[in-house]
């Protein structure tokens, strides 16, 4: 395992060297100027060609390629145009926020999402499974603006029992909705993995054994079929892991929260290239690294799923 | 089961917590924003200039109301031929780390910003000053326009008058900071906390105590300045990018002050509870669409006037501004001395078309609207859409966000385009040498291309005479004589309209948003909606 491991890690250099590369050329080719979002509504030429000569941008393209590769090699990211902070220093300031997010996110959706899930197999073709079932539906198509405003009008504006937005002091309350905001299609979907696969397992031959010895019910269901049901979701919640990570924009957005996706956001409108590069190349390590973490899970919940690499 | 017992039961205590109260002496604001610097030479937008004119002082500052005022200069006088001002300091004004501000200072802030190296984008608020321009392109080393006269008296020399000057002075480019700013050495201000090369220390009525980005910032009294300390402890400005979400803290009782979004706008006033802590402001700013008139078949005045006739702005203005803007005739809004109430383009179809077949285009033609995606761009540029396209003009409605749509427009790559322009100071000036002067093309602010050799003289003498009646006059001629050229469709000087919290007393809307530190606001009560 230690051996793929490092395979796998040395692998992310070219993968991430890639990332970068296309990045730089997106945003090369993008319309707009970062010099002029930094100059306000009025400005002369001639402020615009000094700011130009300072960030460099007055260079042939691959000088300014040259240059982002040979700053990305030392992990020197440059400075923000736009705020004059180091790139670096921003994104790890920010990740922290989106890292408590996307974890409490992730929490409710496990733990919810399983739960509902084997409630709704266990219950299978009760009205306990329709319902659960129907109301995962709208979990996964109500689109995450509307249930972040919902929440909000509910739980901040009527009812006055959480705050509406926020980071506050960092603690629980302001991260109740717009956790659930941003678990609500991952938890369903969880649910409806979670029902499926455990429906397949309960069907093998083993479960049947467990029930002929006369193994409970319940027992049989947790002990011996969740287990064996849980690889497909560990697929899911890795994928969705690796998406809150990187930021959530809308939720982040309607919540008001200083994670990392506003923070790209902003960069991108603004066209605060180093921004951009550095956030990009940030999140791309971070679902790499997920992705990693899942791979290695995998092995883990079931010790039948060998990891090497290369073709079998 | 157990585990989604003990999970609803944990998110059942904590829904049950009810709100905090709001702290009696921080006042609570919202910036839709993040500001992205704090230093005065950098400052370009509304959020940072709203917090810059809150830490800064500069030599004076704008009132509530618009008009100058003292502020770290106690008095000044100006010559007679409007070249040069005296400035007296007031002796008692500090630093927030008790050092006493001086005339050095001053002019150092200013020298500061008009550096060759300084990267500023807002040299042209001091580039009248007498030796600016050869300081700022490297060819003098020093501003003969600045001069310490002793500790506390500064006079500043213009190359010829400039009428409008000492309200550029009131502006956040304009503001002092200490003559050791550009110095990396890290000291303390009196919040306690170490101070940055890229935020130096001010003098005004705050103290920047803390700033996380994209979440926050706290501003503490400066106990230094002499005015004393001002009733509130503490103000909060909290960054919420969405306009729902500022609405529904407002309505939690957890911001104290709202700009009330447009749409929003009946309902709050519907609202009985609420109806007489609305306040509303008649904006420095003018609506338009812009109309390239160097691209054909912009370029022939016929057309541009057709344009303003197929429009029915009286009817924009009362269906989706329900009724609270002034229609504009004119770029000059109302409030500024030079605005006059002259009849705007009558909406009338048959008159447009028989214009638009004169110039040649009895059929119409294509144009291309440019806007950025904002809900008054929405509204607005799809209803002069319709009118158009009703005159046979095929217009296509171009979206982009602000940095390419910014980009194209001042390169002049795009016909026609939905913009606004605010004031940065209050002064008809600054709406027509930027919009309207041939030397501003393009990124200056004049998007329109417009050009005409007399209203450029016109402008001019209108900014070196002094005579306030006499200079109306001009500013009068000109928006007039623009106005029948008509280089813009123009649309209408909005009003805009805020909601105070029931604790807060004494905050008054500003004319501009540099002109409020709320240093006469006071909290008391709970919030009660």
């Amino acid at each position: 395992m230690l051996g793929y491991t490092i395979k796998r890690v040395l692998l992310f250099i070219p993968l991430l060297f890639g990332v970068a590369t296309v990045t730089f050329f997106l945003v090369y080719v993008l319309p707009g100027d970062p010099v002029l979002s930094m100059v306000g509504e009025r400005y002369d030429d001639e402020t615009l060609q000094q700011l130009r000569r300072e960030m460099h941008l007055d260079r042939p393209v691959y000088v300014q390629y040259a240059h982002f590769i040979g700053g990305l090699v030392r992990l020197d990211f440059g400075t923000s145009y736009v705020t004059g902070e180091p790139v670096a220093e921003s994104v790890l300031r920010r990740f922290p926020y989106t890292l408590r997010l996307a974890l409490f996110a992730m929490l409710i959706s496990v733990v919810v999402g399983v739960s509902v899930g084997v409630l709704a197999a266990w219950k299978w073709r009760t009205p306990i499974d329709y319902v659960t079932m129907g109301g995962t539906i709208v979990g996964i198509s109500m689109p995450v603006f509307w249930l972040g405003v919902l929440l909000i009008y509910v739980f901040a504006m009527r009812l006055h029992w959480l705050p509406a937005s926020g980071y506050g002091s960092g603690g629980l309350r302001h991260m109740v909705l717009p956790a659930i905001t941003l678990a609500s299609a991952s938890m369903a979907y969880v649910a409806r993995i979670t029902r499926s696969s455990v429906l397949d397992v309960i069907r093998e031959q083993y479960i049947q054994t467990a029930r002929a010895k006369g193994v409970t019910e319940r027992r049989t269901l947790f002990a011996h079929a969740l287990r064996n049901a849980l690889l497909p979701v560990i697929t899911v919640v890795g994928a969705d892991f690796g998406s809150f990570l990187s930021g959530a924009v809308l939720t982040e957005s309607i919540f008001a929260w200083p994670g990392l996706g506003r923070f790209t956001l902003d960069a991108i409108l603004k066209r605060d290239v180093p921004t951009i590069q550095g956030a990009v190349f940030f999140m791309a390590l971070v679902f790499m690294v997920i992705n990693l973490l899942v791979d290695l899970a995998y092995a883990w919940v079931d010790p039948r799923v060998k990891l090497t690499r290369g073709r079998e | 089961m157990k585990r989604i017992v003990v999970l609803l039961f944990c998110v059942a205590s904590l829904a049950g917590c009810s709100q905090r109260p709001l702290e009696g002496d921080v006042l609570y604001l919202a910036l839709e924003t993040s500001p992205n610097k704090l230093d005065p030479a950098m400052v370009v937008d509304v959020a940072e200039g709203q917090v810059c004119s809150m830490i800064y002082q500069g030599l004076v500052r704008f009132s509530p109301e618009g008009t100058v005022i003292p502020d770290a200069a106690r008095r000044w006088e100006s010559s007679e031929d409007g070249t040069r001002y005296l400035f007296r300091l007031d002796t008692r004004a500090r630093f927030s780390d008790g050092r006493p501000l001086t005339a050095t200072d001053v002019t150092s802030s200013f020298a500061r910003i008009l550096a060759p190296s300084s990267g500023s984008p807002r040299k042209w608020v001091l580039d009248r000053i007498s030796g600016a321009a050869g300081f700022s392109d490297g060819s003098t080393s020093s501003i003969d326009g600045l001069l310490v006269q002793d500790d506390s008296t500064v006079v500043i020399t213009l190359d010829k008058p400039f009428r409008p000057f000492i309200r550029l002075l009131a502006m956040p480019a304009a503001a002092i900071v200490p003559a050791d700013s550009n110095s990396q050495d890290v000291t303390m201000n009196s919040a306690g906390n170490e101070t940055r090369p890229d935020i130096p220390i001010g003098s005004g009525r705050w103290v920047l105590a803390h700033w996380e980005r994209g979440d926050y910032l706290e501003l503490v009294a400066n106990p230094h300045h002499p005015a004393g300390p001002p009733a509130v402890k503490r103000i909060r400005f909290r960054i919420i990018p969405e306009a729902f979400t500022r609405i529904a803290e407002f309505e939690a009782g957890t911001l104290d002050i709202l700009k009330i979004p447009h749409a929003e706008l009946d309902r709050f006033l519907s609202m009985e509870s609420l109806r007489d802590r609305i306040q509303s402001q008649s904006e420095l700013r003018v609506t338009y669409v812009g109309l390239n008139n160097t691209r054909e078949p912009l370029d022939d005045p016929r057309v541009r006037q057709a344009l303003n006739m197929a429009v029915d702005v009286e009817r924009i203005v009362a269906v989706l501004g329900g009724g609270h803007a002034t229609r504009a005739a004119g770029a000059i809004p109302p409030g500024l001395p030079g605005y006059e109430a002259r009849p705007a383009y009558e909406y009338d179809r048959a008159a447009a078309r028989t214009l638009l077949s004169e110039a040649g285009y009895p059929d119409g033609f294509e144009l291309e609207i440019w806007q950025r995606d904002s809900p008054e761009g929405n509204r607005v540029v799809e209803a002069v859409q319709g009118y158009l396209m009703e005159l046979g003009i095929r217009v296509t409605v171009v979206k982009r966000e602000w940095s390419a749509f910014k980009e194209a427009v001042s390169q002049g790559r795009v016909d026609a385009f939905f913009l606004d322009w605010y004031a940065d100071y209050p002064d008809a000036e600054n709406f027509l040498y930027p919009l309207f002067h041939s030397a501003n093309v393009g990124g200056g602010g004049n998007r329109a291309f417009f050009h005409d050799t007399r209203v450029d003289s016109l402008i001019e003498t209108a900014q070196r005479t002094l005579e306030p009646s006499r200079c109306q006059a001009l500013y009068a001629t000109v928006d007039r004589m623009v106005h029948e050229q008509a280089p813009w469709i123009y649309l209408y000087f909005p009003t805009s309209f805020i909601v105070v919290s029931s604790r807060v007393q004494g905050y008054t809307f500003p004319v501009l948003y540099l002109g409020e530190d709320f240093s006469r606001v006071t909290i008391s009560g709970e919030t009660n909606h």
